[in-house]
């Protein structure tokens, strides 16, 4: 089998007149048909710009410097605008961490959910018909009734079920999510991981994890790869790198982990 | 001797109301009662909305409380004047989950520091630099960051700069509020060791308030799970997680994730709709409290 998503010796930097930061260094990573990739790592380590790299949504000053990123075997960076919009929430789709910033927040959820659906070609009876279905999907209570609430009428953990209703609206091979439970209160993260789990066994999605929390990991994820400082330090299994970490950094990591796993 | 005694402490806020329509009343703290020992690491736990941070505010008087009493050193302090009150918040001090937003960005680090001092006017003009010296060793930091100002520091060292304001007046009681919980895994244990270490040092208390538990189940000797402005069970860290006696501790836990992929995953669902909030407090065991 070859893998969906191939990453080879990506290279990210940021430039300005007087310096030059490498964020990702080199980095490669694969992550096959219905497998879950963990990338753990802490702040500044590179992990959300490599998913914002696979999906050519780098900031300004961030520039891809090198390497190929095939996905279902094309060149994404090669790929024109056009193409690329297309496969951005369609075949590949996002959930960041803070729902609140990624709805609009002027906009019935309901409509979010439809308009996912309409830009990649539904019409709107249809996008309607199967965002009601997708709301259930993602376990809203009442999902007819939901459908007109504004995001700021839904809890936390509510509004993250909506953005992944939108990410899972046109059956995406690949889901990234961005530390997507990181703003939400343990037991609705509990809630939330357990959703992913079955949409992902579901639905047959690759799923591209990027959190802090080596405990998610040991959840969610069948490898893991450890950033730190734009570099992958460690990549395995996760039952082999949980066990016996090889790399300095990714045992410090785990140990300062607290509580409970850690000892 | 408890150095605080929180005795059904209560924090109802008043909303709106109207011609035809009654106030409706939000129960942030609803009736709580716990005590800490000199030398506790007592940790408050709950998700947002449990009150947790508000109790702390109350404790503190930075929020008046509606009603209840706050006992420190056996001293009532809801019925202190506000002058009076000024002075105890000498020995009681807090750290915020967030440094950027708690200290002033336009003061240098060292002024930050030596701030309290100035206030409560201490010591000379000499004196206070060298206790800022000291502080400034005391939690880890070097005396060229001095004059450095909020954002030129990383996060943890924001928090070192946060914690040593708060050492500044010797305090007996630190209200910690979600004080780790922004930073990255590696500098939380960091800041976490020294919060360790300057208890041991100078004899400090904590309330260390949290969401995280793993964090509470290494750190706190004691603590107390709050959910809709009750506590729901308190006692020995140890006994709540070897034999959490609340569906709603008992689902808490089951939600942490756990390092080892191997292990068993029960998810325990809490039924909120059973939640009343009426069932009062009973030992389950020695020292082992849980509204059950």
């Amino acid at each position: 089998m070859s893998p969906l998503l191939d990453v080879q010796h990506l290279t990210v930097r940021f430039e300005s007149p007087d310096s030059t930061i490498t964020a990702v260094d080199d980095l490669s990573l694969s992550i096959f048909p219905g497998e879950t990739l963990g990338i753990v790592g802490e702040s500044g380590s590179g992990k959300s710009l490599t998913a914002l790299s696979i999906l050519r949504l780098l900031p300004p000053r961030a520039r891809v410097m090198g390497g190929r990123i095939l996905f279902e075997g094309r060149d994404l960076l090669g790929l024109p605008e056009a193409e690329m919009r297309a496969i951005r929430g369609a075949r590949i789709s996002l959930i960041f961490q803070e729902p609140m910033t990624a709805l609009n927040p002027a906009m019935r959820v309901g409509d979010q959910v439809a308009e996912a659906l309409t830009v990649h070609g539904a019409s709107r009876a249809e996008a309607r018909r199967r965002a009601v279905q997708l709301l259930e999907d993602v376990r809203i209570p009442d999902a007819e009734r939901r459908w007109s609430d504004y995001p700021h009428q839904l809890s936390g953990g509510m509004r993250q079920r909506v953005m992944i209703a939108i990410a899972i609206a046109c059956r995406p091979a690949l889901v990234i999510a961005d530390e997507p439970t990181t703003a939400l209160d343990l037991t609705i993260q509990a809630q939330v991981l357990d959703l992913l789990r079955e949409l992902k066994a579901r639905f047959d999605l690759a799923l591209l994890l990027i959190t802090h929390d080596f405990g998610i990991i040991a959840e969610m994820a069948d490898r893991v790869l450890v950033m730190h400082g734009g570099l992958a330090v460690e990549h395995g299994t996760v039952r082999q790198v949980l066990r016996e970490p090889a790399d300095d950094y990714t045992r410090r990591l785990l140990g300062a982990v607290p509580g409970r796993g850690a000892r | 001797m408890a150095l605080l005694e929180v005795h059904h402490l209560v924090k109802h806020y008043v909303r709106g109301g109207g011609f035809f329509r009654p106030p409706s009343v939000v129960r942030a703290v609803d009736g709580v009662s716990f005590s800490i020992d000199r030398g506790d690491m007592f940790g408050l736990v709950g998700e947002s909305g449990s009150g947790k941070s508000t109790t702390g505010r109350c404790i503190l008087r930075l929020v008046e409380p509606t009603s209840g009493e706050v006992r420190f050193r056996g001293e009532n302090l809801l019925q202190f004047s506000k002058t009076r009150m000024r002075l105890a918040r000498r020995d009681m001090q807090v750290v915020f989950q967030d440094p950027y937003a708690s200290l002033n960005p336009r003061m240098r680090a060292g002024d930050i520091v030596e701030e309290p001092l100035i206030i409560h006017r201490l010591g000379t003009g000499v004196e206070r630099r060298a206790r800022v010296a000291e502080l400034v060793e005391m939690v880890g930091l070097e005396a060229v960051h001095l004059t450095r100002y909020p954002h030129e520091f990383s996060g943890g060292q924001r928090q070192r700069v946060a914690i040593a304001r708060a050492l500044a007046l010797n305090p007996a009681l630190i209200v910690a509020d979600e004080a780790v919980s922004a930073l990255d895994v590696s500098i939380q244990a960091q800041v976490v060791g020294l919060l360790m270490d300057l208890r041991r040092r100078l004899g400090l208390t904590y309330l260390f308030i949290a969401h995280d538990l793993r964090l509470v189940e290494h750190i706190c000797n004691r603590l107390a799970v709050m959910y809709l402005g009750k506590i729901v069970e308190m006692g020995q860290t140890e006994a709540i997680f070897r034999n959490a006696a609340h569906p709603y501790t008992r689902a808490l836990l089951s939600a942490v994730p756990v390092l080892d992929p191997d292990a068993p995953r029960q998810r325990i669902e809490f039924d909120t709709t059973s939640f009343h909030g009426d069932t009062p407090l009973r030992e389950v065991e020695a020292g082992h409290w849980a509204a059950v």
